[in-house]
């Protein structure tokens, strides 16, 4: 036996085998160092998230919408067995407006994850210079102080807790724009959820077990429903600016006709008799409409309901990166807007989807002059420092339909209010114009909606109220937009 | 009294490692409560218990005039410093249970430095030390519980004995006694030479072959693939040693590779670590079992060159926020490269290095052929466990969850660790 040979043979091969396990910590820490600590799994990542100063997020008279505390709760429920040293600058988010703006800004929780202003804004909320390695062991044990941009909304608050005392408990949202810039003024819905409550395991599970009235559905930008007759405006103004149709022209409607090769129904079982377009839109009748739609011909509606931007994503939360939050609306077209369709669409039902955003947007175009701006949300972002780093404004404006076609339905639109109109009685000495509308679904009883617009001679915000199976549109969204649109006016 | 080396070591080892402690106290918020684990004083009592300890054994050689290797000791009870240090920072409480498995492990110590057996007799045994390692392996088999899909851990009420702890010694000391046999010595005298390579005659194979056939039969009902690569990288080291026979690392190595292939296309749970080792990042096999893989290198990667710093590591599940599971026993290595970054990995390796050394530099000069092989078996285990855990927290091999000697959390592995030491420096009597 020759130990002297083999056991330096041995040591030197051990050797290499340790020198083997340095050569991989360096690979990992130096080489894949970067790349390992913003791995999602890694929950060092989150604890830098966890330690920046989230920016604020604030409605447009400057109240605080949400904010970053630092956490001095003690290791709750000893489920953070992180060193103490570093829980001390951990952030979390508190919310002063409890759920009143559950979907507006949404949550963001380090396990959760995001949504709303919190999501799409996320990237100037928590930079990702702010999220930049600690260099060195003091910086961490002390890390230097790392602000997030606040973000201010156009939305104001008080008019937002307007619209949610108006909706009360029953399941709907309300969208008021400001006519002449796209701009949100209040986006409210119910059911809603208190953001704060999402760190909570428990309260997270029952939130999103809930498939009974999904609480964490934005019914206001991504709820899509059939819009029912208030679509009819958009085929009365498309018409009006193709010159097929005057608000004088008059049509037949014996209760239940014969069109396109389908029946369409009246709502007025005993039918509407001779009447014009104006009486068709002040007392919504499907057959006026229909026969509206089929003279105008499905191209022709076709190409100004497209040009509305019913099938885009809107960028509601520009400059964020969260248009994949807001859903676009659907609507036949090409082949599948046959005659029946055409018909059928024409007063708002067949196979159109709309969220209550787009339907605010189609009363600001209709105010507006025909110039659609596509709906915003974020007014500025400014700075930790102060500075004005991103200024909302309209964009250049997508011309719908002709000023004078859009004035035209708008005063069309007045007679809703009128004696003799599905809304009449209900404007309560205020100029509007409105439209009615209950949209059968699958689900029940009809959605009832009503669309606003205020004041009807010098437009300033529109206002869409969805309220879910509450049938007739003015029995209970038209009394929430005209109390929506008073707080609106009067502001 | 002599082994004034020693004693300086062991005090610098010491202090090294109590200012470790102290300085994860501080950034641990430092109370002085003595009803919490992480406290200042029950830490101050943990670190006077472990000096008390390692000083009484140190004093037990120097009254016995043991001319014994002067550094084993210091070393040793440097590593184990560093691990409670790296535990303590993880788990205050286990840090606790860890001192108490010390005394245990220092009194196994002493009782083996205390000339209670004859090393040289421990050759005659040497069937004992194989049926003992056989039985030792099939205990669990028969009253072990499967904890994680592995049964490595005997219930005794009192606490939990993991038996391919022990297995491991009375392995390298089957090894030691039956090659230095007449019938071992055999094996070195190879004439058959299949394939251009020279083997001992097949019929002195034998035994060692079954003795591989058992312990990897026992591995596979056990579940525990690094404990297998454990027993045999030890026992194709120390066959190497004693035959000079370089065939025995080659096709040692070849038939693990093919023998572990094998075993992955037969077993789900084999598969999953072999999977975890060459991919953990897909979403699925993050969550499930490579997570472990995972959490160790973004310990690693968080270490740079000097570390984030000590008890400032964050090994814990990104979403419960609660420790990483058995960070204490399989990851210390991930968790000290976070801390104590390259420089604090290579330190440590460097001290396993030297303990390697010594082992083998105490195995040259001794004057039996038993107790050379002994000495040597002992540092290429301590070598082939370091590698085999180290690797695996860094990918370098697969994960498995063998523990990192003197430093990873657990009774069994702390004291059979110590009763190497002695064995060792038992060897390392009369050298001079």
């Amino acid at each position: 036996m020759n130990l002297h040979e083999t056991a330096p043979r041995l040591l030197r091969l051990f050797i290499a085998g340790f020198a083997l396990v340095l050569v991989q910590v360096g690979y990992w820490t130096l080489y894949r160092g970067a790349e390992m600590a913003n791995h999602q799994r890694n929950p060092r990542y989150w604890t830098r998230v966890r330690s920046v100063e989230r920016g604020r997020i604030l409605d447009s008279h400057g109240q605080t919408l949400a904010e970053s505390v630092l956490d001095t709760e003690p290791a709750k429920k000893a489920d953070d067995d992180l060193p103490s040293a570093l829980r001390r600058h951990l952030f979390r988010r508190r919310y002063p407006q409890g759920d009143l703006l559950s979907h507006v800004v949404g949550y963001s929780d380090w396990r959760q994850g995001q949504s709303g202003v919190e999501s799409a804004l996320s990237s100037y909320l928590t930079p990702p210079q702010a999220l930049a390695m600690p260099r060195s062991f003091w910086e961490l044990l002390s890390p230097p102080p790392r602000r997030g941009d606040d973000v201010v909304l156009t939305l104001d608050a008080s008019l937002q807790k307007t619209a949610a005392l108006a909706l009360g408990n029953r399941a709907g949202a309300v969208v008021a724009v400001d006519v002449q810039t796209g701009a949100v003024l209040c986006m409210a819905d119910y059911p809603r959820f208190d953001p704060s409550s999402v760190s909570d395991g428990k309260a997270w599970a029952k939130l999103i077990g809930n498939k009974e009235d999904y609480p964490l559905l934005p019914r206001a930008y991504a709820g899509l429903y059939p819009p029912g007759s208030t679509f009819k405006v958009l085929t009365a103004a498309a018409a009006l600016q193709a010159g097929t149709a005057t608000p004088q022209s008059t049509y037949q409607c014996d209760g239940t006709d014969k069109l396109g090769h389908s029946t369409v129904k009246c709502d007025k079982r005993s039918g509407h008799g001779q009447i014009t377009l104006e009486r068709g839109i002040a007392q919504s009748c499907n057959i006026a409409l229909a026969r509206v739609a089929l003279d105008l011909g499905a191209s022709a509606w076709e190409q100004t309901v497209l040009a509305t931007g019913i099938t885009q994503r809107p960028a509601l939360f520009r400059p964020g990166t969260g248009t994949a939050l807001v859903p676009p609306g659907k609507v036949p077209t090409g082949a599948a807007l046959d005659g029946p369709q055409l018909a059928a669409c024409g007063y708002g039902q067949g196979a159109l989807a709309v969220t209550p955003l787009y339907l605010a947007g189609m009363g600001q175009m209709l105010g507006n002059g025909g110039l659609r701006h596509e709906p915003y949300l974020v007014d500025r972002i400014t700075g930790s420092d102060g500075s004005v780093l991103y200024k909302g404004a309209p964009d250049a404006g997508n011309l719908v339909v002709s000023a004078s076609a859009a004035r035209a339905t708008l005063a069309m639109m007045a007679k809703v209010f009128e004696s003799g109109g599905t809304a009449a009685g209900l404007s309560r000495g205020m100029d509007l114009a409105g439209k009615t509308g209950s949209a059968q679904n699958p689900h029940g009883q009809a959605h009832s909606w009503f669309l606003a617009v205020g004041p009807a001679r010098n437009p300033r915000v529109a206002v869409a109220v969805v309220v879910e199976n509450a049938g007739w549109g003015r029995v209970a969204a038209g009394p929430v937009a005209v109390q929506v649109m008073r707080a609106a006016l009067g502001r | 009294m002599g082994r004034a080396r020693e004693r300086g070591l062991l005090l610098t080892a010491l202090l090294v490692g109590l200012t470790g402690s102290a300085l994860v106290a501080v950034v641990h918020g430092g109370t002085f409560d003595p009803q919490q684990a992480d406290s200042l004083p029950r830490q101050a009592i943990v670190w006077a218990q472990l000096a008390v300890a390692a000083f009484g054994c140190h004093f037990v050689l120097a009254r016995r005039g043991s001319d014994a290797d002067e550094t084993l000791l210091p070393v040793s009870m440097a590593l184990t410093g560093v691990g409670l240090t790296v535990i303590y920072s993880l788990d205050p409480a286990q840090a606790q249970r860890q001192v108490t498995w010390l005394w245990l492990a220092l009194g196994v110590l002493l009782l083996t430095v205390i000339r209670l057996v004859d090393v040289a007799k421990l050759r005659e045994y040497v069937y004992v030390w194989g049926a003992g390692t056989a039985g030792l392996l099939l205990l669990p088999i028969l009253f072990a519980k499967e904890v994680n899909g592995a049964r490595l851990w005997i219930d005794l009420g009192v606490f939990k004995l993991q038996p391919s702890e022990l297995a491991k010694l009375t392995l390298v000391m089957f090894l030691a006694a039956y090659l230095s046999s007449a019938r071992g010595a055999a094996i070195a005298e190879a004439d058959w030479r299949p394939l251009g390579l020279r083997l001992p005659s097949p019929r002195y194979l034998v035994p060692l072959l079954v003795m591989w056939v058992a312990a990897m039969v026992l591995l596979v009902a056990l579940r525990d693939l690094g404990t297998a690569l454990l027993f045999f990288g030890t026992f194709i080291c120390v066959i190497y040693a004693a035959t000079a026979q370089p065939g025995y690392l080659v096709f040692g190595a070849i038939s693990f590779t093919c023998g572990a292939w094998a075993a992955a296309q037969m077993f789900g749970h084999v598969r999953n670590r072999i999977q975890a080792w060459l991919n953990p990042w897909p979403e699925e096999v993050l969550a499930k079992s490579g997570y472990q893989v995972a959490q160790g290198l973004f310990a690693i990667a968080a270490g740079g060159m000097g570390g984030v710093g000590l008890g400032m590591s964050q090994m814990v599940n990104p979403f419960t926020g609660r420790t990483v599971f058995a960070a204490t026993t399989d990851l210390p290595f991930a968790a000290l490269c976070e801390q104590m970054g390259l420089w604090g990995a290579a330190l440590v390796v460097a001290l396993y290095g030297f303990w390697v050394y010594r082992a083998l530099r105490v195995s040259l000069s001794q004057p039996d052929n038993f107790r050379a092989l002994l000495a040597l078996g002992l540092g290429v285990l301590m070598a082939v466990q370091v590698f085999v855990i180290m690797g695996g927290v860094t990918k370098l091999i697969p994960l498995t969850g063998i523990t990192l000697p003197f430093i990873s959390y657990g009774g069994s592995s702390l004291i059979s660790n110590f009763l190497m030491l002695g064995l060792l420096l038992r060897c390392s009597e009369g050298q001079r």
